[in-house]
């Protein structure tokens, strides 16, 4: 049940809208736990394209804001994930509205400032996550943290392409079922360091 | 639009090169489709390889640095790809379970298969994650365990005990087996001087036939007697009675008697008499033969057919035997004969 999202301490949202939600992506519960997390995962892959440094906290944001509003009756004609989407761009307009120093969000020069603002910081990001890979990466079976750690191998000599079709057919995955494995044992590796980074250092998200 | 056309938008999408317009669509493309957003994760995948393997020009490498790694979640997952990168090295040669493999492709796979292992992935399937229910099943296989420990002493021990009967059963087949082969040797020895015998008594009868018709006036046996009685020293084995008695056998004989005077050591059930030509050849002999006693001296008489004479010399070996001991040489005599 790794992929249902966890018990989330949204502000003031009832457990039983969470749950009619849920419902809502599909009455399967583990399917409809993968849909939640492919559902966040666009929303963060949106944020991220406009620079915004807490995707997740704006993605998580953008879901209770689209429970809340079928909760409350509001009809959705389309997809659950077309709806949240033009969730995204009212949150995204409030963004800018509100963001620092009036920079718009889309503005393309909005990511090279944070670059710049953050480049000092680089380094330290890099070794903090080095500090804590190991925890992280304790937390994925030994089967999914070598897996994970082959794909990101690569020998002299050989593309990553073709190093990692031979871990698909060794495994007898297609190419892309073992992207999409991929990107969810690296999403939850993501996911253990932001909560760590949470816990550890509430000043850097 | 071809596979290769989307990739190229998304990862356009991903530098920030397309316009709002095209950005908009895109999203509600991919908010929509999950294998579109697959293939978004991908191009985002390929493009953090292409960066951390160098494989971008350097107009490429700073819009990336620029455009993409804008984010701290971006970054994070560059700066990720790169640990795992440089984490597998270390990883890699801890968990290997394989012999050292001599080419570096043959080091590879090695390094491959044991970074996941077959048995890895079936112990994550079917051991439970719970503790209650890990530490059931290992009480389980404990009890397996100790069962397995105990049915296999005893099928040990049974497998023992089976093999120590039928080496049993072997051995006491073994011993019939020899038993037989000897009883049939002696059988075969029996036989082949029964026929001696019989043949020598043929000879005998042959002769008593032509007497008994009168077709030819009757020739009589020669005799000879050899031992006691001849001079010299009594024969034995020991005392092999000196120099060849010599022997002529008339032309028209066809049998011959020899009587056989020894002393032998003890008083023997039987004898067994062989006659070996000087040339080695064994001649055809007489077996249960019973001897006549004067005192400690025994005496043997044998009906030779005198064609088995030729000129030359022979020698009689006498050996004894009782039912508790084997055949034992007795005497030896020797004869020269001659033909006249």
């Amino acid at each position: 049940m790794e992929n249902l999202p966890p018990n989330r301490p949204a502000l003031d949202l009832s457990p039983e809208a969470f749950t009619l939600f849920l419902r809502a992506l599909d009455p399967d519960p583990e399917v409809a736990g993968m849909r939640y997390e492919t559902l966040r995962q666009k929303l963060m892959r949106f944020f991220e394209r406009r620079g915004l440094n807490n995707s997740d906290d704006a993605a998580d944001a953008v879901i209770d804001r689209t429970i809340k509003r079928m909760s409350s009756g509001e009809k959705i004609e389309n997809t659950i994930e077309a709806y949240a989407l033009g969730v995204a761009r009212m949150y995204a307009l409030e963004l800018v509205t509100r963001g620092p120093k009036g920079v718009s969000i889309d503005d393309e020069d909005f990511g090279v400032e944070l670059v710049a603002e953050n480049a000092s910081n680089l380094e330290a990001e890099k070794g903090w996550l080095l500090q804590h890979l190991d925890a992280c990466l304790e937390k994925l079976s030994h089967a999914d943290r070598l897996l994970l750690i082959d794909y990101f191998h690569v020998d002299e000599g050989e593309t990553a392409i073709e190093h990692r079709q031979k871990i698909a057919e060794r495994l007898g995955l297609s190419m892309n079922a073992l992207r999409i494995k991929i990107n969810r044992l690296k999403g939850r590796v993501e996911k253990y360091l932001e909560e760590r980074m949470r816990v550890a250092k509430p000043e850097m998200v | 639009m071809d596979v290769q056309e989307v990739d190229q938008k998304l990862e356009r999408y991903l530098l920030g090169e397309l316009s709002a317009n095209e950005q908009d669509e895109l999203e509600e493309k991919y908010f929509d489709d999950d294998k579109l957003f697959g293939q978004l994760t991908a191009a985002e995948n390929n493009l953090i390889d292409d960066y951390l393997e160098d494989r971008m020009d350097s107009a490429k490498r700073q819009r990336f640095e620029r455009h993409y790694m804008n984010t701290e979640q971006r970054r994070r997952r560059v700066f990720l790809a790169q640990a795992l990168r440089h984490k597998e090295v270390e990883s890699v040669a801890d968990e290997t379970i394989f012999e050292p493999a001599s080419t570096e492709r043959e080091q590879k796979w090695a390094k491959s298969a044991s970074i996941n292992p077959w048995w890895q992935l079936l112990i994550d399937a079917i051991v439970p994650q719970s503790p209650g229910l890990r530490y059931s099943l290992a009480y389980a296989m404990t009890v397996v365990l100790i069962v397995s420990v105990v049915l296999s002493l005893y099928l040990n021990r049974q497998l023992r005990r089976s093999e120590d009967q039928l080496a049993t059963v072997q051995r006491r087949n073994s011993d019939e087996v020899a038993a037989l082969r000897s009883e049939s040797q002696q059988l075969r020895t029996q036989l082949g001087q029964e026929k001696e015998g019989r043949e020598s008594l043929e000879a005998q009868l042959s002769v008593e036939q032509t007497n008994n018709a009168g077709q030819k006036p009757p020739t009589p046996i020669p005799s000879f007697s050899l031992g006691a009685g001849v001079g010299g020293p009594v024969p034995t084995t020991t005392n092999p009675g000196g120099k060849a008695v010599h022997v002529s056998l008339p032309s028209d004989a066809r049998l011959a008697r020899f009587t056989l005077s020894f002393r032998p050591e003890k008083r023997y059930d039987t004898y067994a008499v062989k006659l070996r030509s000087g040339s080695g050849q064994e001649l055809p002999g007489w077996a249960n033969l019973k001897a006549r006693y004067n005192g400690d001296m025994a005496s043997i008489s044998l009906l030779v057919p005198t064609k088995w004479l030729s000129a030359g010399e022979y020698v009689f070996i006498v050996n004894g035997s009782t039912e508790a001991t084997a055949s034992q040489p007795v005497a030896l005599f020797r004869v020269e004969t001659e033909r006249k």
